[in-house]
């Protein structure tokens, strides 16, 4: 342990003895246990190689000071040398200069005396040279004014008169003074006449009012003077000249001269001290007062002119009243940069007198903002133009109100849409960034303030749009809705690409020069944050608006359709139920014509993703009826509807509803769980949409009206009716929706309860049944009429939307013990019947039966919408053999499926309607 | 609202309620049911301290479809049915069996309803009757006036072409009727149209009230959802448009408070009553502060709320149906009935803090 430890210590000894030889200051002194992390390794590498690097560092020491201590030695041996030869130099400098010394000394004592003379000599000539001058002033100054060189005689007088001035007691001088005076009063005189003369030049008479100046003439009534004389000369030459052609001749005739005079006046008057080299004493000297004086003079005097040059350069770059750009640039903004160019770069003393930077800087923004709203504005032409020839073309079709161009809709619709955000990228704002000067903040939010005023203007425009076109009904409601989808489309993505171009190519500096072309801005570009806030305004003002539009078509169609059913209602005077009420077929055509209408008018939506974020997931189900979303929905809405026709007081169980309080109650239950429904609200921008709020619209109406009518057994049975047939049309719009089934539950419990007695009948006849025990095919086979003599249309390939066979019909009866089925197809486009399969599978051709059966011609039939049947005393749902169909159709294999939908159909015009077999007979009480 | 409210169940459905005009004391309505049969009227007298409602019943043969108080004598009372009628009804002591249903003295039998002194204005679906009442047992029909000339020619238009409902000018003979789109006006004595505008609201105009505290002004509620009130001088606009999206359905009925007009009621099919409030077109808003302190409620507790400003106060959603009819208590300032279809009557109460705000407490 011990022998270790001297063994540590040794070399650090040595090391900080050698140290201290060498002079350096010990730093490790103290010995750090840290530094060894194994003392008792004594053949370990690391103790080796220690002591060779404290060896190595020895040496080095050694060498390195040796090396000094040597080029020391020779330096003091060098040193010594040169002082020695340096010290007999120093004295021979010494001997020179002292000689030096005293040789300048003698001269001066020689030259000393007369120095002194020559000085007085000088002084004395002076003197003598500037009384010569002083007694030939009046003489010269005779001189000058003969010859008319009055600033010479100034120039003289001015530098005699202090002396004149000061020596003025003495008689000699005083002679001399007076006779100057007389000559500089002639020439004063002389000079006011001079500068009177309207034919000398501005320059001249700047020198002219300075040589007055020095002359101790009045400054204010000399300002005064120039001013009206300058001014004079002015508007003589600006009268010469008062119809500039160029914006050069402007500057030049109105700015420069202006600009000379009030560089001369400031010259003159208002400069703050003599900055002149060559004239002394040039400038009035005047206090601060009296130069504000002069100052607010000289602006009056200018004022008018100003006017008129900031007037005419108005009118040189004056926008005419329709701009457009799509070709030329305006010949307007190359007058505008001259005129800028020119007055910053001429104009000092405008500029600091008049502040007409302030005023050009003025212009320019006035002008900026009048060519943004301007061009702008000139979009609102285009689109007008647009909706015009839009108009006209609906009008043209307009034989039949009830149809309507789709591709002209939708062509329209894309078109304006294009061609607005176009109008806005290459008329507007490029041409702008082509002529205005972005960099500067203020232009870019002029620009700004002129995106979002367009923006609205729009959205006005099309708000407003029923108060302004004188359109037709129908026309109308198709504009508004094609509006409606404008401003929907313009939200979507309009704005967004407007605004991020200008962010593009506006707010960022753009690295490479572009001309004319603009890159479909990526949709992660960035928009310049400060934007954001206006886009999302623009954006969110857009989709009101639709919805606006949406909502006041709808609600104006509500309001129309819902007086009619009222009316119908009211009005009604039947003495027994033959069909479903007129109105109900009206409803039903108009709900048929908005849905294609507005299937025209949102018709991509079902395959634009980006619209999701708009209406998120209920877009996937609010399209196409096919996707299996709607299947399963339609699955659902079948239970539903069997839950209403039991619950519902239906004809059958009459017996019930003799206790109106039970109803009463069951009613409020329901109502009680039912969930709110807002009647008028805003609504979907899809056929769905719509027509659900539409639907809404006319049953509420159609529950009030039930309420105020007198009710008897035929009114009630009508009611009862037509509530078939709306389940129906309503089934492909409203679905399993709850608030229906309550509604039209709430109608038929309203209506039960004002009339007294009834006894009705839902149950079909055995003839009905003898019509449906025909089958022809086990097979499903949608058939195809091979013949039939009532020339029918041939329909082709309807789209699914059109003539989707969802519909299955249910005709019940109860015959004997056994309960049979029938199916009916149902294209539920115009709810005629294609076949009929009953509960074996078989299938029948309706239409090529009715051709057979007489018993078809006696209205006899009744179709219910496709139901599965509960049965109350199995307690559970039973499938009857029609979901075979229905599920063949909606789910199974998908050639069958498309099988049934791209079929051709024919399209029949039968006088009787196939699809409800309206006639409810009354049975006799048993 | 629900504890300033008090629910009470008809047995039937129903559709009008008309306040006791005359009946100054106790807060006083009528309500005359729909149904099958044993339809009756209502008289309803609402207790204010404890907030109960007392119901006598009286028997009436048929559906009531209106039904309005005599202003001067509280037994008297019109009913629209088919035809109308006038009855007296019988003064009732003992109260104690409030299930046992009296029988109404039928007086005249009208063709139609209204009521104003001895005048009587009944309407149908376009023409507007005026009668007197001669001695107490016949009426004469002294002015009949057509006014279907007021309605749109149009077969297509979004309303209803009927008269839907009439009020008093309660400042001149004149009667304000509504029906189609067009609120008119209808001298009395000359029996012509006074003032007309056609296409007041977007669709049917149900609802008329007048305001019995300023001349000219009048609210109207139609099938648009929207409440407007007028300037009968200046038709062109609205004076007011109350708080638009307050409904969703159609308006039936409005009711200005005939003291402090700046409160009006309206009810809707889309099952609210809301409390709106109009103090900008009121007379109240001349007044600067409103003098009347009907109830002599001015309590020490009242906090000053600061001035009143148009808007919607309230809505009162105790109804689970249409509201078809809503009425100022003729009693008490604060007090209103509405009922519904159900056949609920609720007598409800403005709220405490709006009233303080009103009386400047």
């Amino acid at each position: 342990m011990e022998t270790s430890t001297q063994r540590r210590t040794k070399p650090r000894e040595r090391n900080s003895l050698l140290k201290k030889y060498y002079g350096l200051k010990d730093t490790t002194v103290q010995p750090q246990p840290t530094v060894q992390d194994k003392p008792f390794d004594l053949d370990g590498n690391t103790f080796n190689s220690k002591i060779r690097e404290i060896d190595g560092d020895m040496k080095t020491l050694v060498y390195e000071n040796y090396n000094k201590f040597i080029s020391a030695t020779d330096t003091i041996r060098k040193m010594k040398s040169n002082v020695q030869d340096m010290e007999s130099e120093m004295s021979r400098l010494n001997e020179n200069i002292s000689g030096i010394s005293k040789q300048s000394k003698l001269i001066n004592q020689d030259l000393g005396p007369n120095r002194k003379k020559i000085q007085q000599l000088s002084n004395v000539h002076n003197s003598l040279k500037r009384l010569q001058f002083i007694f030939e002033l009046p003489n010269r100054l005779q001189h000058c004014l003969t010859k008319k060189r009055y600033s010479q005689a100034v120039k003289y007088y001015s530098k005699a008169s202090k002396l004149l001035d000061h020596y003025k007691h003495m008689a000699a001088f005083k002679g001399i003074e007076r006779d100057c005076h007389q000559i500089m009063d002639t020439v004063k005189q002389d000079i006011w006449i001079a500068m009177t003369d309207t034919n000398v030049n501005l320059q001249k008479i700047a020198e002219e009012t300075k040589l007055l100046l020095l002359l101790n003439e009045d400054p204010q009534k000399l300002w005064k003077k120039y001013i009206e004389i300058q001014i004079s000369m002015l508007n003589r030459k600006q009268r010469e000249n008062s119809n500039p052609v160029s914006v050069k001749d402007l500057i030049l005739f109105y700015i420069v001269p202006l600009e000379d005079i009030v560089k001369h006046f400031e010259n003159l008057f208002l400069a703050e001290e003599q900055v002149s080299e060559h004239d002394i004493s040039s400038v009035a000297n005047l206090n601060f007062k009296e130069k504000e004086e002069a100052r607010n003079d000289l602006l009056n005097a200018i004022h008018p002119h100003i006017e008129t040059f900031f007037k005419l350069a108005y009118e040189f770059i004056e926008l005419p009243k329709n701009i457009s750009m799509q070709d030329t640039t305006l010949p307007q903004v190359q007058y505008l940069s001259e005129l800028k160019s020119s007055l910053l770069d001429h104009t000092h003393a405008l500029k600091s007198v008049a502040k007409i930077d302030e005023r050009m800087i003025k212009l320019t923004a006035d002008w900026e903002h009048d060519l943004i709203n301007g061009l702008f504005d000139s979009s609102l032409t285009g689109l007008g133009e647009h909706v015009n020839k839009f108009i006209l073309s609906l009008q043209e079709q307009k034989d039949d109100s009830t149809e309507f161009d789709t591709d002209g809709i939708a062509g329209f619709i894309q078109d304006t849409q294009t061609w607005l955000i176009d109008y806005f990228i290459n008329s507007c704002l490029l041409p702008l960034k082509e002529c205005l000067d972005i960099t500067q903040s203020q232009t870019l939010g002029r620009i700004q303030v002129g995106i979002k005023t367009i923006w609205q203007k729009i959205a006005d425009r099309f708000e407003n749009v029923y108060q302004a076109s004188k359109l037709d009904k129908s026309s109308l409601q198709i504009f508004m809705l094609v509006g409606s989808r404008l401003c929907y489309d313009l939200a979507d993505n309009g704005v967004f690409q407007v605004y991020s171009l200008f962010s593009s190519q506006f707010c960022k500096q753009p690295s490479t020069s572009d001309h004319g072309t603009y890159h479909t801005p990526d949709l992660d570009s960035k928009i310049e944050p400060a934007l954001i806030p206006d886009m999302n305004d623009t954006i969110e003002c857009y989709l009101k608006t639709g919805q606006t539009l949406l909502n006041k078509q709808m609600m104006q169609e509500g309001y129309r359709l819902s007086s009619r059913i009222q009316e119908a209602y009211l009005f009604m005077n039947i003495t027994s139920v033959i069909q479903v009420s007129e109105i109900w077929y009206l409803v039903y055509n108009r709900l048929k014509y908005t849905e294609r209408l507005v299937e025209a008018v949102y018709p991509q939506s079902q395959n634009t993703p980006q619209r999701t974020s708009v209406d998120n997931s209920e877009s996937e189900y609010d399209y196409g009826p096919y996707s299996t979303k709607n299947v399963l929905q339609s699955t659902h809405s079948l239970t539903t509807v069997s839950s209403i026709s039991e619950v519902q007081p239906l004809p059958s169980s009459t017996r019930f509803g003799s206790n109106d309080m039970t109803l009463n109650m069951m009613n409020n239950i329901d109502k009680l769980f039912a969930e709110r429904v807002d009647i008028y609200r805003k609504v979907d921008p899809t056929p769905i949409g719509i027509c659900t709020g539409l639907i809404l619209i006319l049953l509420k109406s159609f529950l009030e009206v039930t309420r105020e009518m007198k009710m008897d057994t035929v009114y009630y049975q009508q009611i009862q009716v037509d509530i078939e047939y709306i389940k129906r049309i309503i089934w492909p719009y409203v679905g399993e929706e709850k608030w229906a089934s309550t509604m039209l539950q709430e109608v038929l419990s309203s209506a039960f309860n004002n009339k007294n007695e009834v006894v009705l009948d839902g149950i079909i006849s055995d003839e009905e049944l003898e019509i449906n025990k025909a089958v022809t095919s086990r097979e499903l086979f949608i058939p195809l009429l091979d013949s039939f003599d009532a020339n029918p249309t041939v329909v082709t390939k309807r789209g699914y939307n059109k003539a989707f066979m969802n519909a299955c019909g249910d005709t019940r009866r109860n015959d004997c013990e056994k309960k049979k089925h029938l199916l009916t197809i149902m294209d539920t486009y115009n709810l005629h019947l294609i076949g009929m399969i009953d509960e074996y599978g078989s299938e029948s051709n309706a239409l090529s039966y009715e051709k057979k059966t007489s018993t078809f011609k006696n209205e006899n039939m009744k179709v219910y919408p496709l139901i599965s049947e509960k049965r109350e005393s199995e307690g559970k749902t039973t499938q009857l053999s029609e979901t075979l169909l229905y599920s063949s159709v909606s789910t199974g294999p998908d050639n069958l499926k498309q099988y049934v939908m791209n079929q051709t159909y024919f399209e029949l015009t039968i006088k009787i309607d196939l699809s409800i077999k309206a006639r409810v007979r009354p049975v006799e009480e048993p | 609202m629900t504890e300033n409210s008090t629910v009470f169940g008809l047995r039937h459905q129903a559709r009008c309620l008309a306040p006791v005009t005359s009946s100054t004391e106790k807060s006083q309505f009528l309500a005359g049911t729909v149904g099958v049969k044993d339809n009756a009227i209502y008289l309803l007298e609402y207790d204010d301290e404890d907030m109960t409602i007392m119901p006598t019943m009286y028997n009436h043969p048929e559906e009531i479809w209106d039904i309005v108080s005599c202003p001067t004598d509280e037994n008297l009372l019109f009913t629209s049915h088919s035809p109308a009628t006038l009855w007296r009804k019988p003064a009732v002591e003992a109260r104690e069996d409030s299930n046992q249903h009296h029988d109404l003295t039928r007086l005249v039998t009208l063709e139609n309803e209204g009521i104003k002194n001895k005048q009587i204005i009944s309407i149908d679906s376009n023409k507007i009757y005026l009668s007197s009442l001669n001695d107490s047992s016949s009426a004469q029909t002294s002015l009949t006036i057509d006014v279907s000339c007021t309605f749109t020619t149009n077969a297509d238009s979004p309303s209803l072409r009927q008269l839907q409902n009439a009020v008093w000018n309660p400042h001149k003979l004149e009667l304000v009727t509504v029906g189609d789109c067009s609120l008119s006006g209808w001298d009395l004595r000359s029996g012509k149209n006074s003032f007309n505008r056609s296409e007041a609201h977007k669709s049917t105009i149900r609802a008329v009230d007048y305001n019995t505290n300023k001349p000219y002004h009048v609210a109207t509620g139609g099938d648009d959802a929207k409440v407007h009130i007028w300037d009968v001088r200046q038709l062109k606009e609205p004076i007011l448009n109350v708080n638009d999206n307050s409904h969703s359905h159609w308006i039936w009925s409005v009711a200005f408070n005939s003291l402090q007009d700046q409160l009006l009621l309206t009810s809707s099919s889309d099952t609210l009553v809301n409390l709106h409030n109009v103090v900008s077109v009121s007379a109240a808003s001349y007044l600067d502060s409103s003098s009347e302190d009907e109830d002599g409620q001015s309590d020490e507790y009242g906090r000053s709320t600061g001035k009143p400003t148009d808007g919607l106060i309230c809505t009162y959603d105790q109804h689970e149906d249409s509201v078809y009819k809503v009425a100022w208590s003729p009693a008490d300032t604060w007090t209103f009935a509405s009922i519904s279809y159900a056949g609920r009557v609720v007598i409800s109460q403005v709220p405490t803090n709006e009233k303080f705000k009103i009386l400047g407490v």
